[in-house]
């Protein structure tokens, strides 16, 4: 009996596994991935600047679908003035958008701007491109902040060709 | 006798096991988080030490195209050093002639050598600028790109 234990204590000696070449791999593997890896994604706001077009005639379209409207905001210090640009449209109509929204607690209320912005579309659908006019003095971080909320909502597109101007 | 039982213990010393357990699980882990942020595509895109990019929700990805790096102490055309920055200023920058600048000469240079067959979209410039620069600086690169033959843009962002 007692031989028979012997025999079974050396027969179950522990089988170790060679680590070695899995570490080997590791060691290839992990330089590769981190020369290879992006821990910052970068990505882009296509924007562009107002480049001359020729004055074609418009017609005037009678229904709202039809119609394309550029909405404007002009980003001062401590307001945000908005209104909009349509040949299709009459003094009338376009005065109805000239809204003002002052700053709140040093930011600007950028959720009722987009609000403003999404019924804009949805009256417009046709629209798509947008005119943001910032004063010197606002800063870069604002105005790409700014240009996120006029591009699209969490939910659809708004405008998303946003053109950069100086105030004319 | 002494010397038997130094000889005997020599015999009985058994390596020690390393113990790469530990090891294997910290490189597993390593191993997993690189492999989720792999990339086929690895930005080549410098930025210029001490710039932050703004955060934004979009999600086109930046081409690489000309780049004009904006930091509050230097502007860059493709790594090039064109002109200093101070206080929002770029140095040496007329604004009633913006024609005259380094920069336009420079963006000019550029612009003659792209393939005017090629897809507009190469013609576009990105614009790696500090979050805290004002528009007035921004303004004077954007009008003088423009003026030079690059009127689209693209504003680099960090993904929010």
């Amino acid at each position: 009996m007692k031989r028979f234990v012997r025999q079974k204590r050396l027969n179950d000696t522990d089988t170790d596994i060679d680590m070695v070449p899995i570490m080997n791999m590791f060691l290839v593997l992990i330089p590769f991935l981190l020369s290879s890896a992006s821990f910052f994604d970068i990505n882009a706001i296509h924007t562009s600047v107002p480049v001359k077009q020729s004055n074609a005639n418009p017609t005037a379209p009678q229904d709202n679908k039809e119609i394309t409207i550029i909405p404007v905001i002009e980003m001062q210090i401590n307001k945000i003035e908005m209104y909009v640009l349509s040949e299709q449209l009459s003094a009338k109509d376009l005065t109805k958008w000239d809204i003002s929204f002052a700053k709140q607690d040093g930011a600007f209320p950028l959720a009722d701007i987009q609000a403003l912005l999404q019924e804009m579309k949805n009256q417009y659908p046709k629209s798509d491109t947008i005119l943001v006019i910032p004063e010197d003095d606002i800063l870069y971080e604002t105005i790409i902040q700014t240009m996120d909320i006029a591009r699209n909502t969490t939910q659809n597109q708004l405008f998303p060709n946003v053109v950069l101007s100086d105030k004319i | 006798m002494a010397l038997g039982q130094r000889r005997y213990q020599r015999k009985s010393f058994v390596i020690p096991k390393l113990q790469i357990t530990s090891m294997m699980d910290m490189f597993t882990i390593i191993l997993i988080f690189l492999l989720f942020s792999f990339s086929d595509n690895p930005e080549k895109l410098n930025i210029e030490k001490g710039m932050i990019l703004p955060k934004s929700t979009s999600q086109m990805d930046c081409s690489k195209n000309i780049t004009v790096s904006l930091s509050s102490n230097s502007l860059k055309v493709d790594n090039q050093h064109i002109a200093d920055v101070n206080q929002g200023e770029i140095q040496d920058f007329d604004h009633q002639h913006p024609e005259k600048s380094e920069l336009y000469k420079h963006l000019l240079t550029l612009r003659h050598n792209i393939d005017p067959q090629k897809n507009q979209d190469n013609s576009a410039i990105v614009i790696f600028c500090d979050q805290h620069l004002p528009y007035k600086t921004i303004n004077q690169v954007v009008k003088t790109s423009g003026m030079a033959g690059f009127p689209n843009f693209q504003f680099a962002v960090l993904k929010k």
